[in-house]
């Protein structure tokens, strides 16, 4: 990654990703265990459940070295997330105990670079033009109660059912609609191209999660976080999170891969910055 | 079930994987069809609130003309639960559980699975294809 702004020569900064690679231990360790270099490749890949799993049956765990490489593959896994407080704040207090540890100073140089990086892109104007297009009947006075809820006055640069916020979603091919709610003011918010999906979307936010919440609870499975709905034409992707949920319809699952992850991200970070405001709570559904 | 004992055999393929807390196809009425060995006592008592709800579904969104729900996977903090419909008449449905992690590891798995137990049930003509 090259940083070229004006009066300020080109510098490279290493993403965490190389970072990690680049610390002598956890490169001789990633060489030598096939089981962490897996690891190490499905975080790049945005698996983050999958690589958590892998570390947690990893049988050299307890050897001499490796904590210093869990560390820096959970450093890795939260920046892949999107969480960037945890790691830098991490990184912060084994400094303060070892100053001399260059490889924790590059490492958090690598989290802020790519936390900077992040609040750059997101920040970056959507062009008016692509925004029409996708957010389809929404702009204009209709009887349709989903449309009509759509200009509520929570509408807010940080809103997690911000149908702007998921715009770039909707161009990614086989992506037909993005729908997304707040159960506790019934606010609904919708995006797309498709217009034979609304009988769907208007029963979506009363059956997912649904009583499957309360049931999982009860049996002491945790919050619900995510549910795919797979149907022969086309498959539905939807996230929980608080009084939140956003569904993506996509024709091809295999094909939406990428944006279901970005999707993953988008809802965590606005619903992270929703529910920390005062006066709201975070909880899983 | 007069096969059961040969669909119990192939549901092993996924109940006796480590970090799968079982495999079970249930009848449109909620019956315990077939079970995959070592399926956890647990699991049986989950699978109802979930197979009852996407029943519930299923009805749904036939009704609104969106076809048959092939499958339904839910995520919770520490799990993941997929039913997977097995038969076109939709009368045969296997239910899998296990560590959420297992999920994208066994997805293939899961899938290769899935196909045996329906073709299974097709040849002995229980299900339609």
């Amino acid at each position: 990654m090259t940083v070229k702004e004006p009066g300020i020569s080109a510098v490279r900064v290493a993403t965490v990703a190389e970072t990690v690679y680049d610390n002598p231990v956890c490169r001789n360790r990633l060489q030598a265990s096939s089981t962490l270099a897996y690891a190490y490749t499905q975080i790049k890949s945005g698996q983050i459940d999958l690589a958590r799993h892998v570390l947690a049956g990893l049988p050299t765990r307890t050897e001499p070295g490796m904590q210093e490489v869990l560390f820096c593959m959970e450093v890795f896994m939260q920046t892949r997330s999107g969480r960037y407080d945890e790691p830098k704040e991490q990184l912060l207090h084994r400094l303060r105990v070892d100053p001399n540890q260059a490889s924790y100073l590059s490492l958090l140089q690598a989290v802020i670079w790519e936390e900077y990086q992040n609040s750059r892109s997101e920040a970056a104007p959507a062009t008016p033009s692509a925004v029409s297009e996708v957010i389809s009947p929404a702009a204009s006075p209709t009887e349709n109660p989903v449309d009509a809820l759509d200009k509520g006055p929570s509408h807010s640069s940080e809103d997690p059912l911000d149908p702007e916020a998921y715009r770039q979603l909707l161009d990614e091919a086989g992506t037909l609609e993005f729908f997304g709610w707040n159960q506790k003011t019934g606010v609904r918010r919708k995006a797309g191209i498709s217009e034979n999906l609304d009988g769907l979307i208007d029963v979506l936010d009363k059956i997912l999660p649904g009583d499957l919440s309360t049931a999982v609870w009860d049996l002491e499975g945790g919050g619900i976080h995510r549910i795919v709905l797979q149907f022969e034409r086309f498959t539905l992707f939807s996230l929980f999170r608080g009084e939140y949920g956003v569904a993506l319809i996509s024709e091809n699952l295999q094909k939406a891969q990428l944006s279901l992850v970005r999707l993953e991200k988008i809802f965590r970070e606005r619903t992270q910055a929703a529910t920390s405001l005062p006066g709201t709570e975070s909880s899983h559904v | 079930m007069v096969d059961s004992h040969d669909l119990d055999t192939c549901l092993g393929y996924l109940s006796l994987v480590n970090g799968m807390d079982g495999a079970v196809v249930y009848s449109q009425e909620c019956l315990v069809v077939a079970m995959g060995e070592n399926t956890q006592e647990s699991m049986l008592i989950e699978s109802p609130y979930f197979l009852d709800r996407y029943l519930a579904n299923l009805r749904q969104f036939k009704d609104l003309g969106f076809g048959a729900l092939e499958s339904q996977i839910v995520f919770s903090d520490n799990k993941f639960y997929q039913i997977i419909n097995l038969d076109a008449g939709c009368r045969f449905f296997l239910m899998i559980a296990g560590t959420k992690g297992s999920y994208e590891l066994f997805k293939l798995r899961i899938e290769r699975g899935a196909q045996a137990v329906a073709q299974l049930l097709q040849a002995k003509g229980y299900a339609k294809g």
